[in-house]
């Protein structure tokens, strides 16, 4: 049991290490640890961790729970700031303040950076697959004209916020989600999907022309810069 | 003093230790989660991004941090696309700008724009 333990520590340092000396694209390499309070330990956050500890506990771990934290920054109130290697998404507050939200996020391959805007807000949003996830998805397809808004399965979940580059659409979203344990893991084609009661509680915050700067070291495409 | 007395005394500074140094500490609910990638925190990036509008001539709305990574305890270094321009800024975790420089030219590819598919 130790010795597995030490190999996972050892395993992390030397993936720290590696991540100092090469900034090339290792978001494949990137591994997520959270810290388990019942057991004081930090453990390896997978997807089948992930489900493990929602079914478990009925909600996210600690650290993807929407909180307030520091925040020291020039941007203004009201602008989104996404850290996609950490899984969190800030709304700026006054007073060097930000709420944090858990996320999940692009994964390999999938991951974008860059500087946009929210375009539009909708709730309960129709659901449009992108003709590849068409192609290949058999539950996707059948959708292809449309899947409407308020359907418990529709995987943009009760809200959506609609990113812009000037008046061009992005096709990226903030939105909700049916699989709330995907929180705090590299999931999707590049939206970034919230859980439900947070995703309610952005909305409800955030303009239609905020800012919105999206961090991603080892991003496959950039928008908007 | 006996030597029950020093016994006594070696085991306070022993059980300090253990205390002090030895035991590990519950992080904050904000620092629950960490990843290997070992990035700088997103205000720092956007510090860095803030501070070399000035020295790059370049409106700060254009520069976007690309990637950083934790150098020691108390610095990082973050790699900046400032209107497709590469510089690179150094900054300590209390958020004070060290220096804002051209990146060296062999620091990665420029980000393209492109479509999402």
């Amino acid at each position: 049991m130790r010795g597995t333990t030490m190999g996972k520590m050892r395993r992390f340092g030397l993936m720290l290490v590696a991540g100092s000396l090469c900034l090339g694209p290792l978001v494949a390499l990137a591994e997520t640890q959270i810290y388990d309070a019942r057991t004081g330990k930090w453990v390896d956050y997978d997807k089948k961790k992930a489900r493990q500890l929602y079914a478990r506990n009925k909600q996210l771990p600690e650290a993807f729970r929407r909180q307030i934290v520091p925040f020291r920054t020039a941007e203004a109130p009201g602008t989104i700031i996404i850290d996609g290697n950490q899984h969190f998404l800030y709304l700026v507050q006054p007073g060097g303040q930000a709420i944090r939200y858990g996320i999940g996020v692009g994964r390999e391959g999938f991951g974008w950076a860059g500087i946009v805007r929210v375009g539009r807000k909708a709730e309960n949003p129709s659901w449009t697959p992108p003709a590849e996830m068409v192609a290949r998805d058999p539950n996707a397809a059948k959708w292809a004209a449309g899947m409407p808004g308020g359907r418990p399965d529709n995987p943009l979940g009760p809200r959506a916020l609609y990113l812009y580059v000037g008046d061009s659409d992005t096709i990226y979203r903030i939105h909700g989600t049916i699989e709330p344990w995907t929180i705090g893991l590299d999931v999707s084609s590049g939206c970034i999907r919230l859980n439900n009661e947070d995703v309610i509680d952005l909305y409800s915050r955030v303009d239609v022309g905020a800012k919105v700067i999206v961090l991603m070291q080892g991003a496959a495409l950039y928008k908007g810069v | 003093m006996d030597a029950r007395g020093i016994t006594f005394g070696w085991l306070m500074l022993a059980s300090a230790g253990l205390a002090g140094g030895c035991q590990s500490s519950t992080p904050a609910p904000q620092d629950m989660a960490r990843t290997s990638l070992g990035t700088a925190p997103a205000d720092l990036q956007l510090m860095c991004a803030s501070a070399a509008a000035g020295p790059t001539g370049v409106d700060s709305s254009r520069i976007l941090p690309t990637s950083s990574a934790q150098l020691d305890a108390a610095n990082y270094r973050v790699d900046l696309d400032a209107a497709g321009s590469k510089y690179t800024c150094l900054i300590d975790s209390s958020g004070s700008v060290k220096s804002v420089s051209p990146a060296a030219a062999a620091t990665g590819a420029a980000p393209a724009t492109a479509e999402a598919g």
